[in-house]
């Protein structure tokens, strides 16, 4: 347990009436760069702050270490906060925002000029020493924020959309530089974002909250590939969902009927497995790109791969016409009408082993294994 | 129709109307405020009439009279006249009292006002504002009844046997204070609310974050941030309890006289003498001058 930098257990917050944060319990491992991401309004900020000592929790508890931090105020946490607005302090230059911990903590002059001297390196900001931070631009702002509130050697970093204001070229250049960083430090990052993308990519574990509660927790891959409800699916990338009815369940594979009889097989998560019986309706989660477009023709020309035949899993196989083609690049993005008018968006690469197709109103079939199909709960729980 | 939303249109349309705009004001000033000046600083150098008013005769007479004592009839050797720069170094002390007063009471409650959330922020700056709906005048003669021997305050505490005789606060310094103080600390409240409102409340959270209590934050972070209005609130408080003739008037007597009430005389009864209370006024004008010449250079050090 103790290996656990921080671990969050049954966690409340009220306002007045309005129950912010529902029951949360989450355990962030040393060095772990672990990632809180949710809508707007969903608690990040408010789980953040708790964290950080701003907002009390109205029950459960937070243990730093194995140490309770309930009764520590935030000036005694070994947490430092990197702020969305960055909270610079405006009245003194960039050496003394990023000294300013360190000569709180008493450490000696000659302590403190090589360890800002240090950061200012770190984060590239040599020439901006004696600037204030109204002479410098958000990114390098941004660059100050974290400088000082890693340069008093927190043992959890807690950031809060430190991103979000960025224009979108810096913002990838940054996403990099923070993974370095929390690599060659070793401190424990929690951070927030809306972002899904900026979740995915940094991320050890990313946490999914939707409106003050948790919704799944997982590496990027777990979140993405198996997501654990409709919101997880939803929220992180791209999805088409086909709503079915449960036609049998093995362990963790669930055997589906569409409304039109034809049958199939998508994964689903251990947790889903043991609650849904025969009949249940529920829906299936199709990621474009794992989805494969053939032409009509072709509907017994089946590639059925040996781990398929072991489980007698069936490919989702249905019959469509093109509405709409978008060239993206690397990829190609086609929107598919199933007979019943649903759409369905499909993605592939563009190479030369591909077959396009370019011709909207051509008949084709749309083809998804059960690898790559994800079956969920209908109800957001 | 294209034309119509471009930027270039419409500056070059309106923007010479904006140096029309300044007229009225250029006026106001020019007329109300450099003129009298003018008048007042001419005055200075003029000779007395005796009934008031004044002849037209250049003469270093009212400076002269100001700083230096020569005798009854003129024809004594000069020494240092210490009546006036006694009265001048009273006024300087009582309005940098009065300032520092208004300053402790009004910050916490500036901040106070400035940390409520939106709603009851404005009801308690509209509270504060609201004794200045009665005249300056009626206001410190209240005050008179209120704090004088026989008053309601002193009445009620001898009757509830805190004291055993009334506190005697009219015509001395206290008294002026408290009238100084009163009429001015609104002066000081507004503009320290108004920075405090705009500053940046996790400023203080990031100071706590790093590590900093909650004493060090305030004067660390909170007090230089909010400065400017502090400085504001010190110079709207400081430069009128220089002048202030209505305080020092009513509440306090002769051992209180202040600036204010020196060059009101001039100007007033049979005591009059114009050049005197024009030279007073310069002197006066030109102390208040240094004092924000000393705030402006303060401020444009602390720009890079
Ligand atoms: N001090 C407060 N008083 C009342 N409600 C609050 C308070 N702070 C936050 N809330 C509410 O709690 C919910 C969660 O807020 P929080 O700031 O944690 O959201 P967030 O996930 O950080 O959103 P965003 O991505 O927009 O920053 C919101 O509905 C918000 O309105
Ligand atoms: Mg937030």
């Amino acid at each position: 347990m103790t290996n656990n930098a921080i671990s969050i257990r049954n966690v409340k917050k009220t306002f007045g009436d309005f129950l912010a944060l529902k029951d949360i319990s989450i355990n962030v491992a040393d060095n772990e760069f672990f990632t809180l991401l949710g809508p707007s309004g969903c608690g990040k900020t408010t789980l953040l702050r708790m964290i950080a000592g701003f907002e009390s929790t109205t029950s459960g508890e937070i243990q730093l270490y194995g140490a309770e931090i309930e009764k520590l105020p935030p000036h005694q946490r070994p947490v430092n906060t990197v702020f969305q607005s960055y909270a610079l302090f405006p009245h003194f230059n960039v050496e003394e925002n990023i000294g300013f911990g360190l000569r709180m903590l008493k450490w000696s002059e000659a302590d403190i000029r090589s360890r800002v001297n240090e950061m200012v390196q770190t984060v590239e900001l040599e020439e901006f020493v004696h600037r204030k931070p109204s002479q410098l631009s958000g990114g390098q702002q941004q660059r100050v924020a974290l400088a000082r509130a890693i340069a008093p050697k927190p043992k959890v970093l807690l950031l809060d959309e430190p991103l979000s204001a960025l224009d979108l070229k810096l913002r990838q250049q940054m996403r990099q530089e923070l993974k370095n960083l929390q690599r060659e430090t070793g401190i424990t990052f929690i951070f927030v974002t809306h972002d899904q993308e900026e979740a995915l990519t940094m991320s050890d574990r990313v946490a999914v909250m939707s409106a003050g509660e948790l919704q799944q927790v997982g590496s990027p891959s777990e979140i993405y590939e198996q997501p654990a409800n409709r919101f997880v699916a939803d929220f992180i990338g791209e999805t088409n969902f086909l709503p079915v009815t449960v036609h049998s369940v093995e362990r963790d594979i669930v055997h589906c009927a569409l409304a039109d009889g034809g049958l199939f097989s998508a994964g689903a998560n251990a947790g889903i497995t043991s609650v849904v019986s025969v009949g249940n309706s529920g829906l299936v989660s199709l990621r474009p790109e794992s989805l494969r477009l053939l032409p009509a023709a072709n509907n017994n020309a089946q590639v059925v791969s040996p781990e398929l035949q072991q489980s007698a899993a069936t490919d989702l196989d249905l019959a469509g016409v093109l509405k709409d083609i978008s060239y993206l690049g690397t990829d190609t993005s086609y929107t598919v009408a199933l007979e019943d008018n649903t759409e369905i968006s499909v993605r592939m690469q563009n190479g030369p082993s591909v077959t396009s197709f370019t011709k909207v109103g051509e008949s084709v079939r749309v083809r998804a294994s059960s690898a790559s199909a994800r079956f969920l709960l209908d109800c957001a729980q | 129709m294209a034309a119509i939303g471009s930027g270039k249109t419409v500056s070059s349309t309106y923007a010479p109307v904006r140096g029309w705009l300044l007229l009225p004001t250029w006026l106001t000033i020019g007329i109300f405020m450099l003129m009298p000046l003018g008048v007042m600083l001419v005055y200075s150098f003029l000779t007395k009439e005796f009934r008031g008013g004044v002849l037209w005769e250049f003469s270093f007479a009212a400076y002269d009279q100001f700083i230096f004592d020569r005798g009854l009839f003129g024809d004594e050797a000069p020494s240092i006249e210490w009546t006036y720069i006694t009265i001048f170094f009273r006024s300087l002390v009582h309005a940098l009292i009065a300032t520092f007063f208004c300053l402790l009471i009004g910050f916490p409650t500036a901040y106070y006002i400035a940390t409520r959330p939106t709603g009851s922020r404005y009801l308690w700056v509209y509270l504060i504002t609201i004794p200045y709906w009665v005249n300056l005048l009626i206001r410190t003669v209240s005050m008179k009844f209120l704090i004088r021997d026989n008053g309601p305050i002193n009445q009620a505490l001898l009757n509830m046997g805190v004291i055993d005789a009334p506190i005697h606060l009219i015509n001395t310094n206290v008294a002026v204070q408290l009238g100084l103080f009163y009429s001015y600390l609104p002066f000081m409240v507004l503009p320290i609310y108004a920075a405090v409102e705009r500053y940046n409340i996790s400023l203080s959270e990031a100071g706590a974050d790093l590590y900093a209590g909650r004493w060090t934050i305030l004067r660390t972070i909170l007090l230089p941030v909010v400065k400017p209005g502090i400085i504001a609130g010190c110079i709207l408080v400081f430069v009128p309890s220089l002048g202030a003739f209505l305080a020092p008037d009513l509440l306090g007597g002769a051992k209180t006289f202040m600036i204010g009430s020196l060059i009101e005389e001039q100007f007033k009864g049979t005591a009059s003498n114009w050049p005197f209370g024009a030279a007073a006024s310069m002197i006066l004008l030109s102390i208040i001058l240094a004092v924000l010449m000393l705030y402006a250079r303060s401020q444009a050090r602390g720009q890079v």
